[in-house]
């Protein structure tokens, strides 16, 4: 009797070292949150910094999610989940107290912001953009003034100072993100398809250019406003596309989308911004800690507070769908994501 | 030892009996992004289209309906929140973001998210058919 007692203790001892290390997440977790191929998750980025002591317990869950998705897009995958490394590596690194580096996650806490502002010692950050206009009519071949309106909406978004005009809540985290952008280059085409889709067909016949931000000014239609591409994908598409009545704030604009901020929504994607609900439900994050928890997208101009996930959405962030009037923000976390990229060894550092 | 096994007893014959009784009241399906959403609810009596250009409202054919239970019966309500997508361009809004929702008499079944035109495997024939509804894909 007592030889099963043993058994019995040491199947319950194996359990629960297999569970105990999640750093609080169940393996339920994994199983649910709802992301494909190359959406690179939280607890397997964190599971990197873990000691070889603790190796095994990967095993639990997450190697057989890492593998499925490994499967499915093995380059990019590798190349988004590298990049997640070294931006978590990156802000760990200039926390003062070292926090995170090297140690997981550091009790939930594995995107950054939160804390006190992180010096990175990257200075302003000037990021020269490569227009396209791709027109088939007169209207879509958008004017200078258009083009230089979105310039500005861009510089004032990635350098606001004032967060007056934010929650108190949200006032402390709200961020200068030190990032300029130059017009470097307008080039204009006309092209007789009147609308390009989102399958990047525009991106193959005129390709993104190196040392810019590209972005294509084409007619995207189904209604789409604009879409990105995530650091890590091909160099040949990088950049973001927005149709042109989303572009800018003067001239040929459609409101409520003619206050620019399509153009800041995808950059901060291309800047490795996920959407501020992390696309999924409540557990699933969009990697940065000093946004608030949600499951859900705010559309229009939601009133203050609006509560999901038992807290305040952040609906001004420029990372939610609300509507160009409405977002103002970006946060302290969001800053740091963006400006690992371009240190050393960053994804973005040629720039 | 008695207890425990009424209590058992009880919680099983209670279950079971809730879920005979739990029917489908209404099935929609939604698809989202930026400045553009496409919905439609069905039920029994009412199919509802909603989209950017307004509201739109039918009677719901018998046939219809019972070809949506039929399909329905086939998905396992508990897990609508766990498929997995096979595709993630709505995180780059380069997809509309859809799901479905099925409510009964007693619950809300919220399926994950899923690109539009691309729905998980599990709910593709449902989806085809509530999309259908669209006035563009008539």
């Amino acid at each position: 009797m007592k030889r099963w007692n043993l058994a019995f203790a040491l199947i319950g001892l194996l359990l629960l070292t297999c569970t105990s290390e999640d750093n609080g997440l169940s393996s339920q977790d994994v199983l649910e949150v709802d992301m494909s191929d190359f959406y690179v998750q939280t607890d397997e980025s964190a599971d990197l910094y873990k000691t070889d002591g603790e190796e095994k317990n990967r095993n639990c869950h997450t190697m057989a999610v890492l593998n499925r998705q490994l499967q499915e897009n093995p380059g990019l995958y590798r190349k988004m989940y590298d990049i997640e490394k070294h931006t978590r590596a990156f802000i760990a690194s200039k926390r003062p107290d070292g926090a995170g580096n090297g140690n997981g996650n550091n009790g939930g806490d594995p995107g950054g912001g939160g804390g006190d502002p992180v010096d990175d010692g990257l200075g302003s950050i000037n990021i020269p953009v490569y227009i396209y206009v791709i027109y088939s009519n007169d209207l879509q071949n958008i004017s200078d003034q258009q083009i230089n309106s979105q310039i500005t909406v861009l510089n004032n978004d990635f350098n606001d100072t004032n967060y007056n005009d934010v929650p108190a809540e949200f006032q402390p985290v709200g961020a200068d993100i030190d990032i300029h952008f130059t017009l470097g280059v307008v080039n204009r085409i006309y092209d007789s398809t009147s609308s390009w889709g989102t399958n990047d067909s525009v991106k193959s016949k005129y390709p993104a250019q190196t040392g810019y931000l590209t972005i294509w000014v084409c007619n995207i239609g189904g209604g789409i406003l604009g879409y990105a591409q995530f650091p890590g994908g091909k160099a040949s598409t990088d950049g973001i596309v927005v149709s042109p009545q989303y572009f800018g704030t003067t001239g040929y604009v459609s409101a409520p989308f003619d206050g620019g901020r399509t153009a800041t929504h995808e950059i901060g994607h291309w800047l490795n911004l996920r959407h501020i609900w992390g696309d999924g439900r409540c557990r699933q994050d969009d990697f940065v800690a000093d946004t608030p928890t949600s499951d859900r997208p705010n559309y229009r101009c939601p009133s203050y507070p609006t509560v999901h996930c038992q807290s305040n959405d952040m609906t001004m962030n420029y990372m939610d769908y609300t509507d160009d009037a409405c977002m103002n923000m970006f946060s302290q976390g969001q800053k740091e994501r963006m400006r690992a990229l371009f240190a050393a060894g960053g994804v973005r550092e040629g720039l | 030892m008695k207890t425990p096994s009424l209590i058992l007893f009880l919680l099983l014959t209670s279950f079971c009996w809730s879920q005979q009784r739990d029917s489908i009241r209404e099935i929609s399906y939604s698809a989202r992004t930026r400045g553009l959403f496409r919905i439609v609810l069905v039920d029994k009596q009412n199919t509802i289209i909603q989209t950017n250009d307004g509201f739109e409202s039918s009677e719901t054919p018998e046939s219809y309906w019972q070809k949506l239970l039929e399909l329905t019966s086939s998905v396992s309500l508990d897990q609508l929140k766990d498929l997995q997508a096979p595709s993630n361009e709505r995180a780059r809004d380069a997809a509309m973001s859809c799901k479905i929702e099925i409510h009964t008499d007693y619950s809300i079944y919220i399926s994950s998210a899923f690109d539009e035109g691309k729905p998980p495997m599990e709910i593709k024939t449902l989806v085809t058919l509530l999309e259908a509804q669209f006035p563009s894909k008539k």
